[in-house]
């Protein structure tokens, strides 16, 4: 038998063993077909935490890195943190989703909900989640400030998923007390919810409008994403104000009838003011997508009248006539919806008027639904715009450059190129109030 | 402990980075053996070549795709008893030796082809390469994998899915039922 193998063993050398010329060659042929599968693709940065991870799970298997080693470790950060003093943990504090650390935040505001659940007061974990909700939406607005792409679009990510969790899981209380009145979130608790709620839409609000009239379509990608959490926020605001209501009709006075007026009153004001900025913004665009076609349709009159080639004039004077053509049917789509808005607020005045919270509530649930509506046509009709309007400086300036022709080209650019941004229209909540356009209210 | 960097270490920057280097390494470490194993079941030098590429395109491919890879040779392995069974599925089609791709008792290594008329120029070699084309294809892989290549029971078992006990078992009566052909 071993002879056997001693024969088998030296079958390996000789030929059964390729040639080395071959070897060396089929690896230089291997290499560039390789590197011709590669996509040319910058670096991307890759954060420290994640690499260990990624790197730990390639060694080991990924529930044990994920599900035990990892929150092993957040385990005992937090721990050091806590042990190590006050600085510690304002460094943890102060860490904006996507940092290395902001794991340790959020292990540290889970314990604290943890903790509150078992022996606080039967609304402090909700209170706790609004503040955290809170804490979101701030920090999201301060990356949309300091990122850059594609970081910022990842880490707003990160706080808008985080955001929601914690909308979600006040929510399902709200749900909870609309169902059962007697039981659940006493009626303070709910107020605490439908004011911070709305601060935290205004506060979204703004950071949406600043991402949709940004020139970077990454930017306006992620208003929209901004928008959806927004807009679940805006819902559990209307929920709580139902809450509200539910609550005093069902016995609990701990808030008393006019402080749930005031509350309906307010809300309805909001939705009253946003539905008119969304009107406001729309006819923002339509002036200025008409001023555009104006220059633009002067623009194929000079270069014809120098003799020059209108192509590509007119190629831009279609584009933008159809733009204001879309912005129009918006405009009227608008009016509609702002109309509905207005017709449901009124409504919801005379019942509150009337002292029927009940009847007042629901009229408020649907002009909220209505100033929803307006606002998507207004961001879309705002987003058109964006579109077209660098693409009169660009060819404008190709034009010029062939021609030489005296172009009347100062309205133009200041439409294009020298628009502050912050001029441009944009609907929305009260919270964006200040950056908001010129037009006239 | 050697410098050389691992396969799982190879692997990592091959799966993050998409680093051509790193599988250029793991090439280096495996092309010997994939070669072989491919070498013994085909019929020439040539073929046992096209083969042997291909595994490594494919395999690199497979990374591509995102797949999540458990050993870097059992993927090899796999990939070229794949590959064969089609290098034998078009050779049957167009020579039209259906009989010999069905007949899974023994696939031929070797024959015909230049690796083998030299071999009996070395009486030993051409026996045992006789008698160890005869034997059914699993048999072939074990004792080529064990005694060719030198690996270890554990990585056979890796390689051909089975487990550790069966392999050994498999190994035993694959060399008795040499020893018989060898008479």
């Amino acid at each position: 038998m071993r002879e056997i193998v001693e024969q088998l063993k030296r079958l390996r050398q000789g030929e059964a063993s390729p040639r080395a010329e071959w070897v060396q060659q089929n690896r230089a042929l291997l290499l560039s077909q390789i590197k011709n599968t590669l996509p040319a693709r910058p670096r991307e940065r890759v954060n420290v935490l994640e690499n260990l991870w990624s790197r730990l799970s390639h060694y080991l298997p990924e529930s044990l890195v994920y599900q035990v080693l990892r929150p092993a470790l957040v385990l005992l950060v937090v721990v050091a943190v806590l042990a190590s003093g006050a600085g510690a943990v304002d460094a943890a504090y102060e860490t904006l989703p996507g940092d290395a650390l902001y794991p340790v935040k959020r292990a540290a505001e889970k314990t604290q909900v943890a903790v509150a659940t078992i022996i606080g007061k039967k609304d402090a974990a909700t209170r706790l989640h609004m503040e955290f909700a809170k804490r979101r939406a701030v920090e999201t607005k301060k990356l949309v400030r300091s990122e850059t792409a594609p970081a910022k679009t990842d880490k707003v990510r990160v706080a808008m998923a985080d955001l929601t969790s914690e909308i979600t899981t006040v929510e399902n209380k709200l749900e909870a007390v609309k169902q059962r009145p007697v039981n659940g979130l006493p009626a303070q608790a709910v107020k605490d919810v439908k004011q911070n709620t709305e601060e935290i839409r205004a506060v979204l609000q703004e950071v949406k409008e600043n991402l949709l009239i940004s020139r970077d379509t990454a930017d306006q990608a992620l208003s929209q994403e901004v928008n959806t959490t927004k807009n679940l926020v805006k819902d559990v605001a209307v929920k709580a104000a139902e809450a509200m209501v539910a609550k005093h009709l069902g016995g609990d006075r701990s808030v008393s009838k006019e402080e749930v007026k005031q509350e309906l009153t307010a809300t309805l004001r909001t939705v009253a003011q946003d539905a008119a900025a969304t009107q406001q913004s729309v006819d923002g665009a339509k002036t200025m997508v008409q001023t555009a076609q104006s220059e633009a349709k002067e623009l194929v009159s000079s270069t014809k009248t120098a003799g020059g080639d209108t192509t590509k004039s007119t190629e831009l004077k279609d584009k933008i006539t159809d733009v204001a053509n879309q912005t129009i049917k918006a405009v009227l789509q608008n009016e509609v919806a702002t109309a509905e808005v207005t017709k449901q607020v009124t409504e919801a005045s005379s019942w509150l008027k009337q002292d029927d919270l009940a009847q007042a509530v629901d009229k408020l649930k649907q002009a909220s639904d209505a100033g929803t509506q307006a606002e998507r046509i207004s961001d879309a009709a705002v987003s058109k715009i964006q579109e077209v309007l660098p693409a009169v400086a660009v060819v404008k300036e190709a034009i010029s450059a062939s021609t030489t022709l005296p172009l009347p080209v100062a309205p133009v650019t200041t439409m294009s190129s020298t628009l502050p941004t912050t001029t441009l229209p944009v609907g929305g909540g009260a919270g964006a109030a200040i950056n908001r356009h010129p037009v006239s209210r | 402990m050697s410098k050389t960097p691992s396969d799982q270490e190879l692997l990592y920057q091959v799966k993050t980075a998409a680093d051509p280097e790193a599988y250029a390494a793991l090439y280096d470490k495996y092309i010997q053996q994939i070669y072989r194993f491919v070498f013994f079941k085909v019929s020439s030098r040539e073929e046992a070549e096209d083969i042997a590429s291909e595994v490594f395109l494919k395999a690199w491919q497979y990374f591509q795709e995102g797949k999540a890879i458990k050993s870097f040779s059992g993927l090899l392995y796999r990939i070229a008893r794949n590959s064969i069974i089609d290098w034998y599925r078009k050779r049957a089609g167009s020579q039209k030796i259906e009989a010999l791709a069905a007949r899974r008792e023994a696939i031929e290594p070797g024959d015909g082809g230049r690796w083998y008329a030299e071999l009996h120029t070395s009486l030993d070699a051409g026996v045992i390469v006789n008698a160890l084309k005869q034997l059914k294809q699993e048999y072939q892989e074990v004792i080529t994998l064990r005694y060719i290549d030198e690996l270890s029971i554990e990585e056979i078992a890796e390689i051909t899915g089975k487990r550790g006990l069966t392999v050994r078992v498999m190994i035993h009566r694959a060399l008795k039922r040499l020893r018989q052909k060898l008479g």
